[in-house]
């Protein structure tokens, strides 16, 4: 990790107009993330943590709003204020995101093969399909596919949940974009094949020094991929810093609390209720 | 003699794909649960063991193999009787709204298992149990006037976890039960079931796919792989010293939430390509 700044957000506020008045669920948060390190945002459901992404992403529907004093992609835009043209330039391109759920990423439609070359057309890069279709091979073997070959020509469907997040996973990173946010991208998964997955994405991370955001619950993911935890509780960041210092030793109530909900060997669970 | 004794039971299901291979669900399982005992069985998806959590409960039947709950072979009995064994043997779910009636209230959902196993008893009495029933799982009175709909995820398995005991089992299969739930819900759960395991003196079948939570609530573990039980063996035992490579591979795939306990994933030969009980 380095000190050079990849993303700088100060004071993201996320407001939504519903039919019973307008809430915030998220307000407050400050986000930095360095060159080369992996930044987890952890919290239970209804914490704000994928709402945060999307905010920043700008991914939010049209009865959302997204306020904040910068959200500085450095050295590119500043995407508090950037146009929806600006925006999905920079996605793909710059910024790369992974979801929870594959399927919901993949055009369930479209061979493989066909959803890498909407990747190459959508940002214009000019590459046509037989150009399209190497690159797409050999990001397939990157993300650990034995039968590249058998997949491009495949569909999402004929995939299992972890292939077909490697799948998402190569297609996010196609263009090489600098900064990669994956919202809970192993939720769901085997064990042992969320292990593989995130063996794959934090050894892309530090093989070529990009970034990371890695939002999840499993605190077991924070404390084995991270360099830096942020807490969010009820829309706000109560704790972040080290990820030693935040999981080791926590300040904050609610990061005590969560931590030790964590089911332990030591004799029956005793949690007070 | 166990309260619960499987022997070599099969299950196969047709493939819902035409033309492929049948699913061999159960391959010839074989375990034994004892009274007051907490036998968790972990495997990943495909590797069978839901289908054996309701194998066990006969919720569907065997090819081959018996079942013995208290040394009665549930394969020989009556629809009749196997009913009046249901009082005995009950099951919460993974996905607690699923599994409640999104049209009865709580108290409805609850009092089911009476009105059926005891259907002499009185409206009041009834009333009587299942408000000290929901009281017993953590749950406020008026709870009982409620849906299923507006209440939290982890009331919602309090509900399950009521219904299922309402009866007094002896036995409970427990099927991922606070899988689909957060962090500190989860605890508070797992918790519960303890002090009640205690208290009614009940044996469970605790299936899971997550270490942690097996670590923390069973006396022994039975590793499942693609129909098999690879490895059975006393819950300490088997995290220190894990016999078969594929308890290895579960046992480094673990993700400690202390950054310094590091861990190191070592995969085993069936890894993604042999996860599919269809192509073993």
């Amino acid at each position: 990790m380095s000190d050079e700044l990849v993303l700088d957000v100060r004071n993201l506020a996320v407001t939504i107009d519903t039919p019973d008045g307008v809430v915030n669920p998220v307000r407050g948060i400050d986000l930095q993330v360095h060159r080369g390190e992996i930044v987890g945002i952890m919290g239970e459901s209804g914490c704000g943590k994928s709402t945060t992404v999307k905010g920043i992403l700008r991914l939010l529907g049209p009865n959302s709003h997204v306020t904040a004093d910068t959200i500085n992609l450095v050295g590119k835009a500043d995407l508090a204020h950037a146009s929806k043209k600006v925006m999905e330039s920079i996605r793909g391109r710059h910024i790369g995101f992974v979801a929870q759920n594959p399927f919901g990423s993949l055009n369930p439609i479209y061979s493989i093969e066909r959803q890498f070359y909407e990747v190459q057309k959508a940002h214009k890069t000019g590459a046509k399909k037989a150009e399209s279709r190497e690159i797409a091979l050999s990001m397939l073997k990157g993300v650990g596919i034995v039968a590249p070959e058998r997949v491009l020509s495949g569909y999402a469907h004929q995939l299992s949940g972890g292939m077909a997040q490697r799948v998402v996973i190569a297609l996010a990173t196609t263009l090489g974009p600098e900064l990669l946010f994956a919202d809970e991208p192993t939720t769901g998964l085997d064990a042992t094949v969320q292990a593989q997955i995130l063996d794959l994405i934090s050894g892309l991370v530090r093989t070529e020094n990009r970034s990371m955001v890695l939002v999840t619950h499993d605190l077991g993911v924070i404390a084995q991929y991270c360099q830096r935890a942020v807490v969010m509780y009820q829309g706000e960041i109560v704790e972040s810093g080290d990820v030693m210092q935040v999981m080791v030793n926590p300040q904050h109530e609610y990061t005590k609390k969560l931590i030790g909900s964590v089911p332990k060997a030591e004799g029956r669970l005793n949690v007070a209720r | 003699m166990s309260l619960v004794e499987v022997d070599s039971a099969v299950k196969t299901f047709a493939s819902r794909v035409r033309g492929r291979d049948p699913v061999r669900a159960l391959r010839g399982i074989s375990l034994h649960i004892e009274e007051g005992e907490t036998l968790a069985v972990i495997g990943e998806s495909g590797s069978g063991k839901s289908t054996l959590g309701r194998a066990v409960l006969r919720l569907l039947d065997l090819d081959e193999g018996s079942v013995r709950f208290d040394g009665t072979d549930l394969g020989g009995l009556s629809p009749h009787a196997m009913r009046a064994m249901r009082a005995d043997m009950q099951i919460v779910f993974q996905e607690p709204y699923e599994s409640l009636n999104p049209r009865l209230t709580v108290g409805g959902i609850v009092s089911e298992p009476l009105e059926i196993h005891q259907p002499r008893l009185k409206t009041k009495e009834i009333r009587r149990q299942v408000l000290a029933t929901l009281d017993r799982v953590g749950l406020p009175g008026d709870a009982a006037r409620r849906l299923p709909g507006e209440l939290s995820g982890g009331q919602q398995q309090r509900v399950g976890i009521a219904r299922a005991i309402i009866s007094r089992p002896r036995f409970m299969v427990l099927d991922e039960p606070t899988s689909s739930l957060d962090l500190s819900i989860r605890a508070q759960i797992l918790a519960l079931l303890a002090e009640l395991q205690e208290d009614y003196k009940m044996a469970y079948l605790f299936v899971s796919h997550d270490m942690h939570t097996v670590e923390s609530v069973s006396d022994r573990i039975a590793v499942m792989y693609l129909g098999e039980i690879v490895e059975t063996a006393p819950t300490s035992q088997l995290f220190a010293s894990p016999d078969h490579p594929y308890t290895q591979t579960l046992l480094s795939a673990r993700l400690s939430a202390d950054p310094r306990e590091r861990h190191a994933y070592q995969s085993y030969a069936g890894d993604l390509s042999v996860t599919s009980p269809a192509s073993a």
